[in-house]
């Protein structure tokens, strides 16, 4: 039998030690963890006790998962949609971004819910896909005249965003000058509009989008045109179940 | 070795130890009639602890050897953190080494001695509860739930190991506050691994949550993990069993620094 020294006894004690620590110490770790019914725990006190550096990445994973839950349970098209651009917005990834995105133009594009899919593609020339100016007007014309508004805003934000010329611009504002202004807040739109037509010198057309300005400011609000919409429903609804109690 | 754990153990002759003894057996009667219940239904089941303690089929702690291990980890600390300081302070270590015995074994001594006084106490306050709970309602606990609170008897292996290396380095009352914060902050570090295993599991990691990772393990491998030995398992399979290797390995991790320490230093 080897004799060994009396350090390196203690050495070979506390190798062997370390060796059965790190061991049993994560199977303990394990059978902890299998042990969790993960469902039944609370996710913010939990994030919580985690160190600060770790919480991010952590929170990421947890919303990314929950994320792909509601992909893989949505049933409805709007559902999808919904679920799809969700997940898009909130990756990291722009390839899996543009991919995600594309899934929704490509499955759901005559929805409200394919809107952020429109926007993204909106004149973007670094993507596979392309959304023009006319297919985003086209499109738009297609929503309610309450979503045609924020449609209308996202995408112009987009076109201020990607610097685009002028003409381009004036390119997507120029069909409010065909329509009659539903909410004060299109005045907005309107003196946009203006602007870009006296930049390039188009002066019949300045002239009506400050006209369409004027009018849009004396239109009500959007959020009090829907008050009221959503009152009359209401009300229909109301007077639709008297009728049919009284005809039982 | 054994002689030094036999000196250790004459302690319960003491007047101070028999009035603990007598304490234990009445905390014991009284833990049965105030805290009967399981432990993990004083902890919310949405908390990690919650979950550890009641979701694995098996036998969970009984609040009575929960209150009944504190007070025995109670004594450990007081016991384990005056012995050594104590004896090298009143040259009776000098004594004992004069005898045919190397430095650790007077430690692994000391520590058999410390281990029997303690665990004497907590199977006396254990058996107290149990008897109580029959006087009480006319039957005992079942077997199973009976020999699984005798495994929270393994916490004193790492508790007591890591306190008598702590008094080979400090004096007595700085060992204990030394001891208490050591165990504050194993505590406070004991849940976040298994967490980490929970949320970070197929996750895609960067570089810095390695880095963070990494930092965090090399901290927390240098305290025991006492939330553990609180858990629900059954009585026998590799939880036990992984348990057991882990409270020896930690205790001999231990023990062995205090040897070293108590090798190097002077004694006079």
């Amino acid at each position: 039998m080897i004799k060994l020294p009396v350090k390196g006894k203690i050495l070979a004690i506390l190798i062997s030690a370390f060796v059965l620590y790190f061991y049993s110490e994560s199977v303990l770790r394990q059978g902890a963890v299998s042990s969790i019914d993960s469902g039944k725990l609370n996710k913010d006190s939990l994030l919580s006790e985690l160190p600060g550096a770790l919480r991010d990445e952590v929170d990421y994973r947890i919303t990314y998962m929950q994320l792909q839950e509601h992909i893989r349970t949505a049933r409805t098209d709007i559902q999808k949609a919904t679920a799809l651009s969700n997940m898009a917005d909130f990756i990291k990834d722009p390839a899996k971004r543009a991919e995600l995105f594309l899934e929704v133009y490509k499955n759901y594009p005559n929805i409200p819910q394919a809107l952020r899919a429109y926007v993204y593609f909106l004149e973007n020339n670094s993507s596979k896909e392309k959304v023009s100016i006319a297919d985003f007007v086209a499109y738009i014309q297609t929503l309610s005249i309450y979503d045609r508004y924020y449609a209308l805003s996202l995408g112009f934000t987009k076109l201020r965003d990607l610097n685009v010329s002028l003409e381009k611009r004036y390119e997507f504002l120029k069909h409010l000058l065909k329509t009659k202004p539903e909410f004060r807040e299109y005045s907005n739109m309107y003196a946009l509009l203006a602007d870009i037509c006296s930049q390039l010198n188009k002066q019949e057309e300045y002239k009506l989008a400050i006209e369409l300005e004027k009018t849009s400011l004396s239109s009500p609000m959007l959020e009090t045109m829907y008050v009221e919409e959503m009152e009359r429903k209401r009300k229909e609804t109301l007077e639709a179940d008297q009728s049919k109690q009284e005809n039982k | 070795m054994w002689g030094i754990a036999e000196f250790t153990l004459r302690k319960a002759k003491e007047s101070a130890f028999i009035i603990m003894f007598i304490l234990a057996v009445l905390a014991g009667f009284m833990l049965t009639d105030t805290t009967g219940g399981a432990l993990d239904k004083t902890f919310e089941a949405s908390g990690l602890v919650g979950q550890l303690m009641s979701s694995r089929e098996g036998y969970p702690i009984l609040a009575s050897s929960f209150s009944a291990i504190i007070f025995t980890l109670l004594l450990a600390l007081f016991a384990g953190a005056t012995d050594i300081p104590r004896d090298i302070e009143s040259r009776m270590i000098m004594l004992m080494l004069s005898k045919p015995i190397t430095r650790a074994d007077y430690l692994i001594g000391k520590y058999i001695g410390l281990l029997a006084l303690c665990s004497t106490i907590y199977i006396t306050t254990q058996l107290a509860v149990y008897l109580g709970h029959y006087f009480s309602t006319g039957q005992l606990y079942p077997l199973g739930l009976m020999v699984k609170q005798f495994y929270l008897l393994l916490i004193l292996l790492p508790f007591l190991s890591m306190i008598i290396m702590i008094s080979c380095f400090v004096p007595d009352i700085s060992a204990m506050v030394v001891g208490v914060f050591y165990v504050l902050f194993a505590i406070s570090v004991s849940v976040v691994p298994i967490l980490m295993a929970l949320v970070t599991k197929d996750m895609e990691r960067s570089v810095q949550t390695y880095i963070v990772e990494s930092a965090f393990f090399i901290l927390y491998y240098m305290f025991p993990n006492f939330i553990y030995y609180f858990q629900t398992f059954s009585t026998i399979g590799l939880i036990p069993l992984a348990l057991v290797i882990y409270s020896i390995s930690i205790s001999t991790i231990f023990l062995t620094i205090g040897t070293i320490r108590l090798n190097t230093r002077d004694l006079i």
